[in-house]
């Protein structure tokens, strides 16, 4: 698998506090990474290491396979955009004139595009509005034309759907699954709120004190999340079959017990389970969010 | 390093403070020799624009202003930078931190050298049509240019430093406020230093009723050293160079050497420390 970014053992240590604790983790090219983990976890520290705004103290991390050390990760630098917990704006300026000094900073040619940014963003006709007269949402929409300006295909973004109103964040998630499928640009998202990240995201990191938990797909999160009844019977004979014959996908974690994986009324599956002979000695119900997932990754601990 | 110049410049030009600061110091161009016309009006006779330039040390009076709008435009302009949170922007797409803080040195240089020659523009404009031609010796009027040059070109490399290490644009204003205040405390201090001599002349009348010259020993004569350093500190710090430029027959060799190192010291000393900083 291709990787946009991969982080080994990265520590980031502030006198006597250890922000990243030898973290490694994998971003692969094209994923919507939901990048998890509760406040003073350690996630701004490592985007703001990734972002070369400081440097780790132990460990490495490569951008496109080049080393944050070699010479050529100014290159690979290039091929990256981010919003780093606000986007970075000129407050006296317009989205227009924000725009064109980040062309210039990039060495562009011509402005020629910029209008075509804003009206990607949503802000074509915000005319000469200077920024600091911006809703939270609009500045959030310009960090990423900002970010966008480069034609980049990895970006970083800190936080995104902090302070946005509901439509903003609708807005800000098809904003980032269309950049995703169209311009097939991998994102890293670093989040809190687990129920917008669900919606985006392709491949999830869980983080806590300065540490990668797990790293997970989206698919094996669905797995691991969708919603399961887990029985206990008082024989094995027929069981099979009567599984077989609720249509449904099945687990037997014993000979006696097993998971069920979708949805069935307990009395159905009673009912079944008696035509084959089998009694139902006890059954329940889960269904697991992003969020209970996370709490139980944690050991419980949901402080956030 | 270009593209950050360029971006720099077009940021400079579209400045409230940097048009303020080019507005003010106009002014001053204007109002000065009009002011030494009505208070001294004697020294105009036969006083010709350069000597004017020359005797005003090229607009560089004691008081360094030309300090305290570079400063004030190079915080508010690289300051926001940090203010804003757009230093991000340059680091992420890999413009490195040599290339961020020369780049800003450079921008600072240019806005010195505007400001020189609007000054220079119209001390022209106004001194022209009252006290005609050049008539001071090219060569006096080439080097109090240069001299003055290189001294705001080391205000341009300290208000760099500062802004830069500093982080913080109110923070680096008030520093930078307060070395160029209490720098010229110093400065005047230094000045009477070096004033002073090892003998003066004290006259009596004696019992006949005659004048009588006496040659004393200074009893408040600093020592060799202390001279020295006062001598060195005008010589080197742009405030004592503009004291002594503004003071126009004091005008020393060294001056360009200590304005080129200090900007070669500063500048070193900011890239060592904007290279570890942490930013947010």
């Amino acid at each position: 698998m291709e990787y946009c970014l991969t982080v080994d053992n990265l520590s980031k240590q502030y006198r006597s506090y250890l922000a990243l604790d030898s973290l490694t983790m994998r971003v692969p090219k094209g994923a919507i990474y939901g990048f998890i983990g509760k406040n003073g976890a350690g996630k701004t520290t490592l985007i703001r290491i990734i972002c070369g705004l400081q440097p780790p103290t132990k460990g490495d991390y490569s951008l496109y396979g080049v080393p944050y050390n070699n010479r050529d990760i100014c290159a690979a630098r290039k091929r990256m955009g981010g919003i780093v917990e606000t986007p970075a704006l000129y407050g006296q300026m317009s989205a227009c004139d924000n725009l064109k000094q980040q062309y210039i900073i990039l060495g562009k040619p011509s402005f020629e595009g910029i209008e075509e940014l804003l009206d990607l963003v949503g802000l074509k006709d915000v005319g000469k509005k200077t920024v600091k007269n911006f809703s939270l949402g609009m500045r959030q929409r310009l960090g990423i034309a900002i970010a966008l300006a480069g034609d980049p295909d990895f970006i970083v973004l800190d936080e995104p759907i902090n302070g946005l109103d509901p439509q903003g964040i609708v807005e800000m998630r098809e904003l980032i699954l269309k950049l995703n499928k169209e311009r097939n640009i991998t994102f890293l998202i670093s989040s809190h709120i687990l129920d917008e990240l669900a919606k985006l995201a392709t491949h999830y990191g869980f983080i806590d004190k300065g540490k990668i938990l797990k790293e997970i797909t989206a698919k094996e999160l669905d797995e691991a999340c969708k919603k399961r009844i887990a029985f206990k019977v008082d024989t094995q004979n027929g069981l099979c079959a009567a599984l077989d014959e609720t249509g449904l996908q099945y687990k037997l974690t014993s000979p006696l017990e097993g998971e069920l994986y979708g949805e069935i009324s307990i009395s159905e599956l009673s009912d079944i389970l008696k035509s084959h002979g089998i009694t139902l000695v006890k059954v329940s119900e889960k269904d697991e969010s992003l969020e209970a997932y996370y709490i139980n990754l944690l050991g419980g601990d949901s402080n956030d | 390093m270009i593209k950050l110049l360029r971006g720099n410049l077009a940021r400079t030009i579209k400045s409230k403070t940097f048009w303020m600061c080019i507005a003010l110091y106009a002014a001053y161009a204007i109002f000065l020799p009009i002011v030494l016309k009505y208070q001294n009006p004697e020294f105009f006779n036969g006083t010709g624009t350069s000597e004017l330039l020359l005797a005003t040390g090229y607009g560089i009076a004691g008081f360094p202003l030309q300090g305290m709008f570079i400063a004030t435009i190079c915080c508010i302009i690289f300051g926001a930078d940090f203010h804003n949170g757009t230093l991000r922007n340059k680091l992420i797409i890999g413009q490195t931190r040599n290339k961020i803080y020369i780049a800003n040195l450079l921008d600072s240089l240019m806005i010195s050298l505007v400001l020189n020659l609007v000054y220079l523009l119209f001390f022209f404009i106004i001194s022209l049509p009252m006290c005609g031609g050049f008539t001071a010796p090219s060569k006096d009027i080439i080097q109090v240019l240069i001299y003055g040059l290189l001294m705001m070109f080391s205000y341009s490399a300290i208000s760099t430093f500062i802004v830069m290490t500093s982080k913080n644009t109110t923070v680096a204003i008030i520093i930078s406020f307060v070395l160029l205040f209490v720098s010229m405390m110093l400065i005047m201090y230094f000045d009477e230093v070096i004033q002073q001599t090892p003998y003066y002349t004290q006259y009596t009348m004696n019992e006949y009723g005659e004048i009588v010259e006496q040659v004393i020993a200074n009893p408040h004569m600093p020592s060799k050293s202390l001279v020295n350093f006062s001598q060195f500190m005008l010589d080197c710090f742009p405030s004592g160079q503009s004291f002594l430029l503004s003071n126009n027959n004091v005008i020393r060799w060294q001056m360009p050497i200590y304005s080129l190192s200090l900007i070669a010291i500063t500048s070193g000393a900011g890239l060592l420390v904007f290279n570890k900083t942490n930013i947010k």
